[in-house]
């Protein structure tokens, strides 16, 4: 009996893909034109749609309201990115994110595995997942187009098991042709203009100013993501600066501490990592992955719903 | 007993009012102390000056100024005109002996004193300079950033109901 079941079994077994292969396809996505509607929902639950136009390398995502108008509009030629958010008419440019990761950085950090992962959006798919080595990160779990390699479905937890993060394709067609027009970036007239992780001179000065530190502020962010703001926390006669940026969907917070200022950590579990930039732990809370490090005699710390891998790329970005 | 001991015994003892216990053992130490020796010379010498001195003619209203003086020293709270207790002699007693290992030990110590003091000091203020700033302050600012982020207010983001997201077949093989 156990016989009889052995083809099907070590049929199935025996078609699983390499892991870091199925996942370094999955970074690289599709090589062909797609369509396709998304559900995201970030911090505290709250759920987003968005509308997903893609010719590679260009790309067009929208977020949209209950009526399909967009609300923020993410358009990238593969070098340059643009956002637009129509509520406060501003655009935000700059360099785009590049070359995503390659499957090897990846392996560095995680244990990966592969195995079967049903029908995402009508597509079959391989489901990857992505332990943390050190148990201090997030994990996370993708769907992977078994054909084009989209990543249908993409969830992210604490180490408790808490959901951080959960996006997915409800809808996707292949092999769709675009109008050209929907990868030049938006710039109404009139709209207000800003560099997409630039800190524009007045904030800059008004930041030194304030804390008495030079602002230090990344090269390199996850696609969408834009400098919304600088903002000081106080802490006895220290302050504290504190970058944020946001995606429309996730926030992602930078603090600069002051020389020779201590971090306590409290009980949080951590492990320490090193950085290009310098010595470093890395930590999480509920808000999701915690990276901090030295960098020169300036104290950093990153609080973001991202994995370790995307973590100390930004951090090592920062300038 | 060293040097410091003696002072106070060397100056009855040229008085001529040290007990006999006290000139034996100043007497012990002056046989091997030319230093005090010469200290006790110093001050027989100086008693045989005053000493030839003529006496000073007190002032008229010596009387009268020492009586108002005395009238103007708060009385003790036992009563006026009493005699100190043995206490109050024994915390006098107390009082001069630190005073006078005070004075004896400021002009060798004084330096390592303030200099310890010094050191005390920086130590605080450079603790209180190194005070730590707790993370969970930076994780409650990024918290209520991503609560308040005008990007997601401006999409108006509504909290997912369960199933919400489950658009589309999930059958997993």
């Amino acid at each position: 009996m156990l016989l009889l079941g052995a083809p099907g079994w070590a049929a199935r077994t025996a078609a699983l893909p390499d892991p870091v292969e199925t996942l370094a396809r999955g970074l690289a996505g599709p090589s062909v034109s797609y369509d396709g509607t998304v559900s995201v929902r970030g911090a505290k639950g709250r759920s987003k749609k968005m509308r997903v136009r893609c010719a590679p390398p260009a790309c067009r995502r929208e977020i949209v309201d209950s009526k399909g108008a967009a609300l923020l509009v993410v358009v990238t030629d593969g070098a340059r990115e643009w956002v637009f958010d129509k509520r406060l008419n501003k655009v935000w440019q700059g360099a785009g994110p590049g070359s995503p990761e390659e499957g090897k950085a990846y392996a560095a950090h995680y244990r990966i595995a592969v195995s079967t992962g049903g029908r995402v959006a009508g597509r079959p798919s391989w489901r990857v997942e992505l332990s943390p080595k050190s148990g201090v990160a997030l994990r996370r779990r993708l769907w992977i187009d078994r054909e084009q390699g989209l990543i249908l479905r993409d969830e992210s937890y604490l180490p408790d098991g808490t959901t951080v993060s959960k996006s997915r394709y409800s809808r996707v067609a292949y092999g769709v042709s675009h109008d050209a027009g929907l990868f030049a970036p938006d710039s109404p007239a009139g709209a207000l203009k800003a560099g997409r992780l630039d800190m524009d001179d007045g904030e800059r000065s008004r930041a030194r100013e304030s804390s008495g530190l030079e602002p230090k502020t990344p090269a390199w962010l996850p696609s969408g993501y834009v400098l919304e703001g600088v903002e000081l926390v106080a802490h006895r006669d220290k302050k504290i600066v504190h970058y944020r940026y946001s995606d429309g969907v996730h926030a992602l917070s930078l603090f600069q501490s002051p020389p020779r200022a201590r971090l306590d950590l409290g009980t949080k579990d951590r492990r320490d990592v090193r950085l290009a930039a310098g010595a470093g732990f890395a930590s999480w809370s509920d808000e999701g992955g915690v990276l901090g490090w030295t960098q020169g005699e300036t104290r950093l710390v990153m609080v973001a719903p991202l994995g370790i891998e995307a973590l100390e790329r930004i951090a090592e970005s920062v300038r | 007993m060293a040097c410091s001991g003696f002072e106070v015994i060397l100056s009855a003892y040229a008085d001529g009012e040290a007990t006999p216990l006290e000139r034996r053992r100043l007497e012990e130490h002056l046989a091997g102390c030319k230093a005090c020796g010469v200290r006790l010379a110093i001050i027989l010498k100086s008693k045989g000056i005053l000493a030839a001195m003529p006496a000073p003619a007190a002032p008229p209203d010596l009387k009268a100024s020492l009586l108002r003086a005395a009238a103007s020293v708060d009385a003790p709270a036992s009563g006026l005109g009493r005699a100190p207790s043995r206490r109050g002699q024994a915390r006098r007693g107390l009082r001069e002996t630190l005073l006078g290992l005070w004075d004896d030990a400021f002009p060798r110590y004084g330096l390592a004193f303030g200099l310890a003091a010094f050191l005390v000091v920086g130590v605080w203020f450079q603790k209180r300079q190194d005070e730590p700033v707790p993370i969970d302050l930076m994780i409650a600012a990024h918290r209520q950033y991503s609560l308040a982020q005008p990007l997601a207010l401006a999409q108006g983001g509504q909290p997912s109901a369960a199933g919400q997201d489950q658009d589309g077949d999930e059958s997993e093989d």
